[in-house]
């Protein structure tokens, strides 16, 4: 997936969003992480990260907790939630 | 894929830079859904300690030492503190943050042994 730089919104459909901020590298980990633990599966997140490293970061996070990054141009990124506990 | 991790920590008044780091990648492993163990030792130990953890603050962009490690352990992460590191300082287990854990050697060894990566500062 190339990280494609984007000033606007790219046109995605999505269910709820989350700023990041200027925060970076373990706090923005960390405010996602307890911002989407208690929401469904399937649930589409539209995350918005200004850290520099988030095109190498957030994808390592979809990566090990199994939610899905669906498309990505900094600093947006879609995540769907869990989607195998979804289809199961 | 190891589901958890452990971050050692043995710096606090004597190096704030490696305590808060060590703190950030802690939230960044437990925000991973790894289940992680911050040990502290030597200094480290002092991270546990409210009013010595009020102190650090590097600035941005950290957050202050008191902000990672309350965030750390509202999402679920374990802290274990050793037990002669704070007798050797004087500090009681009714002096730490609620969340941390007094513990020895043998349950940082376990839950290595278990076979969580490490990283340390």
């Amino acid at each position: 997936m190339i990280a494609m730089k984007t000033t606007e919104i790219p046109a995605w459909e999505f269910d709820d969003e989350f700023d990041g901020g200027e925060e970076t590298c373990g706090r923005v980990i960390i405010n996602l992480h307890l911002y989407i633990r208690d929401q469904d599966p399937g649930r589409r997140i539209l995350v918005i990260s200004r850290d520099p490293g988030a095109p190498v970061e957030l994808p390592a996070w979809c990566r090990m907790t199994k939610n899905r990054l669906t498309a990505m141009q900094h600093p947006y990124y879609l995540i769907t939630l869990k989607p195998e506990l979804m289809e199961r | 894929m190891s589901n958890t991790f452990c971050v050692t920590i043995t710096h606090c008044k004597t190096d704030g830079d490696k305590a808060t780091l060590g703190f950030v990648v802690a939230n960044a492993a437990q925000g991973s859904e790894k289940q992680t163990l911050v040990f502290l030792s030597s200094d480290g130990v002092y991270c546990a300690v409210p009013e010595e953890m009020a102190k650090i603050d590097e600035g941005a962009p950290f957050a202050p030492l008191k902000d990672l490690v309350e965030k750390f352990i509202k999402a679920g992460g374990k802290i274990y503190v050793c037990t002669p590191c704070m007798k050797k300082r004087g500090i009681a287990e009714s002096n730490l943050i609620e969340g941390a854990t007094p513990a020895g050697g043998a349950a940082l060894v376990e839950w290595l042994s278990n076979g969580s990566p490490c990283v340390a500062y």
